[in-house]
């Protein structure tokens, strides 16, 4: 049988690029959000905790800050709850703060009377800040240095080794 | 009620647990904000503007939903970050650089020609190629049919077809 060459040559190149565009879509997460806010100003906020007490961002610059994104219905939430809960001790100089994401607050609270709470929970309402730094879903964790800049966003839970790595960046000025 | 789906270590929000938990008078800085381009609109233009600008956004908890059309909380409550932002005089373009900056432009449902230029230019370029090679393709059929005798009559003729032809020529 004959060969085309040109008409095989032309499928073959067809091919190779649907292929390639394949193989660079499968690669990646299509649901992952981009990391926009790394290496930009943290935005700033003023929230309520679920004890009452107001909390200012603003007014937490010159300190490392972790900022976790979290919700009660959120199963990889509560498995990272042991370390957020000893975090605070091994890293007495980093304010922690927990945004709560897409909850009510009354199973807040019971979540946190019930499953232990050593730094402050603060209630999002309408969502405004969770808006502001992009989250997608949760558990999402964002550090932020002394400088007030994003220095890494975390989606998913984090673990020990992610904050022994980060922290002492997020103290250098 | 919320029901969230959960992949092995993130969650996202499935369902609408209704309208946002507070007003739009939430305590929060909003200091990376420039000023509205505009005096804020009447009060009946603020939902069919919110209506369109949230439908160029897509939702980030959805499968390929728009946050104007998704029932999910984080979409509500997207919505209504873009109301309220309709409500003070921000112009489209304000508010959908506001939700790009924050999501980078993956929140928007439909990509930008700057950035994805392919998305716009292969599926032309690909219709275009193939039109052309139809074209040629034909074209090279009619060169090789017009190449090939076409009276008849300058064919060799078998015996039957002499005496068949003597017959009718008179």
């Amino acid at each position: 049988m004959k060969v085309n060459v040109p008409v095989l040559l032309g499928g073959l190149f067809i091919t190779a690029i649907l292929v390639a565009m394949l193989g660079s879509g499968f690669g990646h997460d299509p649901r992952e959000v981009p990391k926009a806010l790394e290496g930009r100003v943290a935005p700033t906020f003023s929230l309520v905790s679920t004890d009452g007490d107001p909390v200012s961002l603003a007014d937490l610059r010159g300190k490392p800050v972790i900022i976790n994104f979290w919700s009660t219905w959120c199963q990889p939430c509560r498995q990272e709850h042991p370390l957020l809960l000893m975090a605070p001790s091994q890293y007495p100089d980093v304010v922690f703060l927990g945004v709560v994401y897409a909850d009510e607050p009354a199973k807040v609270k019971a979540y946190l009377k019930s499953g232990g709470q050593t730094y402050p929970h603060l209630i999002d309402p309408g969502g405004r800040v969770s808006i502001d730094y992009g989250v997608a879903g949760v558990p999402e964790t964002y550090f932020v240095d002394v400088n007030g800049l994003v220095i890494h966003k975390e989606a998913g839970p984090i673990w020990p080794d992610l904050l022994a790595e980060l922290v002492p960046k997020m103290r250098k000025p | 009620m919320i029901f969230e789906l959960c992949a092995t270590s993130y969650c996202v929000e499935a369902a609408s647990a209704g309208e946002p938990t507070a007003s739009a008078e939430a305590p929060v800085d909003l200091g990376a904000l420039p000023p509205p381009m505009f005096d804020p609109p009447a009060a009946s233009d603020v939902e069919p503007l919110t209506i369109k600008i949230a439908s160029r956004l897509r939702c980030p908890v959805c499968q390929g939903m728009s946050v104007s059309d998704s029932p999910s909380k984080t979409a509500v409550e997207m919505k209504g970050r873009v109301r309220e932002l309709v409500a003070q005089g921000y112009s489209e373009k304000q508010i959908v650089d506001y939700f790009v900056a924050r999501y980078t432009d993956w929140v928007l449902l439909e990509p930008t020609f700057a950035d994805h230029w392919a998305v716009w230019v292969v599926p032309g370029l690909g219709l275009g190629l193939g039109l052309a090679w139809v074209a040629s393709t034909v074209l090279a059929w009619r060169k090789s049919a017009e190449s090939l005798p076409s009276d008849v009559g300058e064919l060799p003729k078998d015996s039957y077809e002499e005496r068949l032809l003597r017959e009718l020529d008179p």
